[in-house]
């Protein structure tokens, strides 16, 4: 079957089934409020959600993360704007511009020029997966376990390498993602590996238990030393939410721009939306003639960011998907979802659940005409929730990690794991450590640790196996340039911290690294 | 993404010792890591890597980057020692929610899931948020009422109401 017959089916699926629907809406509903409520991220949203999925249909559970992924880029935009907090790390560039619009009293302006440009986003985004994913899963087909081996090594080089926290911290983030996933009984031997004599290790400890303990409750804490922040209504008038079809027409090139910026660099593991935002503002602000306006209230400052965010859920979706590979946590998470379904990602999920994965595909489009529709006319509506919502965060997030954690298995020592992740998770945000290497590595370690086994019985020992085939050897070469920048931060985090003076950081700024 | 905010010293002087405190805990964990991984076979005939080869390799790495942080961080200059204007790394508020998850890690073993969300979300809204004693008991018993319905009724998951 071709590629419009199969998405032509998932369309049908989505729209045919009341309870998939049902869950897409939910989804986008929740994605933008969570996204829109100063503090609260995307991946702390799906992390939290993400045992809800163990009682649903694998389409519905799916369609569901993928929906909050997508509404928490809608989001982010709406405290950017109004508030000049950003909702979401990815909407931090939407307030360079979004915000000065709203104190130049086009509040309403701002927020639908910046939905209809999330909208062109997205569209670039799902047009992207509809055609790639397919294709990529197709070649991954060559894929043989020393390739995978490689690029999953690959990729965790360029999840510890593009992060923007100390190398160092990065590697180690990543690598202590690895140990935690070898805890538990070895899948090849049946050895017990770090489990202290504690049989509920025994399965090892659970992405879901992680996740929700590393993003969940050390959200909570984050939040509640973040300091209180009053919430000014703004007033949004229904009559300015309609898109104003003049602007829309004037910088459709600056969304196609971002979208294809953020597309792309989607596909890249480890660099998310916030890299794209950045990257495709820098990219209009470089093309614009005029750029005097940047920073004081240009459309183009907002388009270009929301289009590129949109954009790079499609770019996240294709080596999750397709390879079984994530590159974000948000995809890590996605995969979470997968395995909870009973679906086995990698290349073989579109053979073995085509008709899900294309409905997911197809729920990508579904979503993105409902956050359009929910993110104009219904912006005032989101508005008036974060002044509703804000006081019930604390003991919501709580009570929803915990119940979450709990329905996985009915153990209650897998509630104890989720404290300690939460604690950890709050120490090493403190200490700059970046979250989302941590998740990967659970994620990948097991992938990884297979692969190489698998690969060494194919070629009964012999290593040269991981350099024989053109594939490895590509990205061996990706892995061997990888290395190198990691090599030149490494030389300049050293030189770095030769610093100024005691007395010279009396008061000093100081900057923080945003998973 | 890297955004720029103005630290306090005091602030900043705890956050170096939270840096080290944490390097040191994460150098002890590799180190037990390497002990416990040294002790498992590292080869095997069947599949060429034995289960503590891949810990092996991880755990000297991981001991490896701690060191260099850790001491990147001993050489990085703090702020003087007279300068401190008495803010803190972690608030009250933190502390108070710290416990009470420690506390509930404990009590969902003895009394069981539901009565520790129970007595977390109470808490968290009476001390935590600073809530007064009607609004924490309402917004108790309706979260966790709805949230249990959500599981047990719309998910079909069965969460008991005491520990058994």
């Amino acid at each position: 079957m071709d590629m419009f017959s199969l998405l032509g089916a998932g369309l049908v699926n989505v729209v045919s089934s009341p309870s998939t629907l049902l869950w897409c809406l939910v989804g986008v509903v929740v994605g933008t409020l969570v996204s829109a409520l100063p503090g609260i991220g995307t991946v702390t949203a799906m992390a939290v959600l993400l045992p809800l999925t163990f009682g649903l249909e694998p389409a519905s559970a799916l369609v569901m993360l993928v929906s909050i992924y997508l509404g928490g880029m809608y989001g982010g935009r709406i405290s950017s704007i109004l508030l000049n907090i950003p909702g979401d790390s990815s909407a931090i560039v939407s307030t360079f511009d979004g915000h000065p619009l709203a104190k130049q009293g086009r509040v309403g302006y701002a927020l639908t020029i910046s939905a209809v440009a999330s909208f062109v986003g997205g569209l670039i985004g799902f047009v992207g997966l509809a055609t790639l994913a397919g294709i990529l899963a197709d070649a991954a087909i060559l894929f043989g376990p020393a390739e995978y081996f490689v690029l999953i090594a690959v990729v965790l080089l360029a999840t510890a390498g593009i992060s923007n926290a100390s190398v160092f911290k990065s590697i180690a983030a990543v690598v202590m993602g690895l140990l935690i996933s070898f805890i538990g009984l070895d899948p090849v031997t049946g050895t017990e590996r770090f489990t202290w004599g504690i049989s509920e290790l025994w399965n090892g400890i659970g992405l879901v238990v992680v996740a929700v303990g590393l993003f969940g409750v050390s959200e909570v804490l984050m939040r509640l030393g973040a300091a209180a922040t009053s919430i000014e209504r703004q007033s949004v008038k229904l009559r300015s939410l309609f898109p104003p079809v003049r602007s829309v027409m004037r910088y459709t090139p600056t969304m196609l721009r971002g979208g294809v910026i953020g597309f792309f660099i989607g596909l890249l593991p480890g660099a998310g939306a916030a890299m794209a935002t950045f990257v495709s503002y820098a990219a209009e602000k470089g093309v614009a003639r005029d750029k005097s306006q940047f920073g004081k209230g240009d459309p183009r400052g907002l388009c270009a960011p929301e289009a590129a965010d949109n954009a790079s859920v499609g770019g996240a979706l294709i080596p999750t998907l397709s390879l079984g590979v994530p590159g974000s946590a948000a995809g890590a998470l996605i995969l979470g979802g997968l395995t909870i379904a009973g679906l086995q990602p990698g290349p073989m999920l579109f053979q073995t659940s085509g008709d899900i994965v294309w409905t997911v595909i197809a729920a990508v489009l579904v979503a993105n005409i409902f956050l359009l529709v929910m993110n104009t006319l219904l912006v005032p509506f989101f508005a008036a929730a974060l002044h509703v919502l804000t006081p019930f965060l604390t003991a919501t997030i709580s009570a929803l990690c915990i119940f979450g954690v709990y329905s996985l298995q009915g153990s209650v020592f897998d509630v104890l794991l989720m404290v300690i992740f939460g604690i950890v998770g709050y120490v090493m945000r403190l200490a700059d450590y970046p979250l989302s290497s941590l998740l990967l590595g659970v994620i990948l370690g097991p992938i990884l640790e297979t692969n190489f086994r698998q690969a060494m019985l194919v070629s009964n020992g012999e290593y040269s196996i991981f350099w024989t085939s053109p594939i490895t050897v590509v990205l061996l070469v990706l892995g061997g340039i990888l290395i190198m920048l990691f090599v030149v931060k490494a030389i300049r985090v050293i030189q770095n911290s030769k610093g100024p003076t005691s007395k010279q950081l009396s008061k000093q700024a100081v900057t923080h690294d945003i998973d | 993404m890297r955004i720029t905010l103005q630290r306090s010293t005091d602030v900043r002087r705890q956050g170096k010792f939270l840096r080290l405190g944490f390097g040191l805990v994460l150098g002890c964990w590799a180190g037990s890591v390497i002990a416990f991984a040294a002790m498992l076979p590292t080869s095997s005939q069947a599949v060429g890597v034995g289960p503590g080869a891949f810990a092996l390799f991880f755990g000297v790495l991981l001991l490896l980057m701690v060191l260099v942080e850790i001491a990147l961080t001993l050489k990085s200059p703090g702020p003087a020692p007279e300068v401190g204007d008495g803010q803190a790394l972690v608030n009250n508020g933190q502390l108070l929610y710290l416990g009470a998850l420690v506390a509930t890690a404990c009590l969902v073993f003895v009394v069981g899931v539901l009565p520790a969300i129970v007595a977390l979300v109470f808490w968290s809204t009476k001390v935590v948020e600073r809530r007064g004693y009607l609004f924490s008991l309402t917004v108790t018993l309706v979260l966790v009422s709805v949230l249990y319905l959500l599981f047990s009724t719309v998910l079909k998951i069965r969460i008991p109401l005491i520990f058994t």
